[in-house]
């Protein structure tokens, strides 16, 4: 069967300290550079998607280190664009004076389900880039390389 | 005046309120999703079996019957337990 990227159970797993730092900064870049490519796309479709499809329901205010403080540990699996989505929303609240809000870009907050639903959604895609984290810490690479172009890879890539 | 600014710009549901419709901004503004947020369940239940799968299966070979097979499991026992909760507290319990 063409390009099924079978894990490699024979060959001996690997620590793989910088793929597994690049799985953190990029969900599905420490599959990408193992060789899992078609892995590395659908996981980093699955996972960005849940955590823009999260952002995008509730708001950035669904990242909230001060008040969901075990919600933010899970968002951050994501990786550091949390920190820095945590950082923006922190420096742009409300201001207090209703008259300035209208000349002022901040995130209005979300309520009830609203909100669940959207921490919901980015915290599930960070603990899924946890496990994706996880597998690619202790991995052989794939059985058909690293980064080489097979026939079989490359018309997977054209289709 | 000022507490129907704060109103405005503060409570989402009381635009519906005072008749007004802000723009939707992208990331900034929560989705007006109050009343269909149960249907959410659908997309995220997708998205957590596309990231699973990608990780978890030996070979690619089945990826998508795969994924399709986990969403409608995760979606069908959701729906089992919404009508067993609901048989419990709405049929069960008041007979108790």
């Amino acid at each position: 069967m063409a390009n099924e990227e079978r894990y490699h159970h024979d060959a001996e797993p690997r620590l793989n300290p910088v793929a597994t730092v690049l799985a953190w900064l990029v969900p599905g870049l420490g599959h990408w550079i193992l060789g899992y490519r078609r892995r590395a796309k659908y996981i980093a479709a699955g996972i960005l998607g849940l955590y823009l499809a999260g952002l995008l329901i509730g708001g950035v205010n669904i990242i909230n280190r001060t008040d969901g403080f075990w919600w933010y540990c899970g968002q951050v699996c994501v990786g550091p664009e949390t920190i820095v989505i945590n950082y923006w929303r922190e420096h742009h609240l409300p201001p207090d004076d209703p008259k300035d809000q209208t000349n002022y870009t901040y995130a209005r907050p979300s309520y009830a389900k609203v909100n669940e639903v959207g921490t919901l959604y980015a915290t599930l895609a960070g603990l899924l880039n946890l496990i994706a984290i996880l597998d690619v810490l202790y991995k052989a690479p794939c059985a058909e390389g690293v980064g080489r172009r097979t026939p079989s890879r490359r018309r997977e890539d054209s289709a | 005046m000022i507490v129907m600014m704060n109103l405005l710009f503060m409570n989402p549901s009381a635009h519906h309120f005072a008749g007004v419709s802000l723009a939707y901004r992208p990331f900034l503004d929560p989705i007006d999703a109050h009343s269909w947020w149960l249907f959410l369940s659908l997309p995220l239940v997708f998205g957590i079996a596309v990231a699973y799968k990608a990780i978890r299966l030996p070979t690619l070979t089945h990826y998508w019957r795969q994924v399709f097979k986990m969403t409608t499991q995760v979606m069908a026992a959701l729906i089992l337990m919404c009508v067993a909760l609901y048989v419990l507290v709405e049929v069960a319990v008041p007979y108790m």
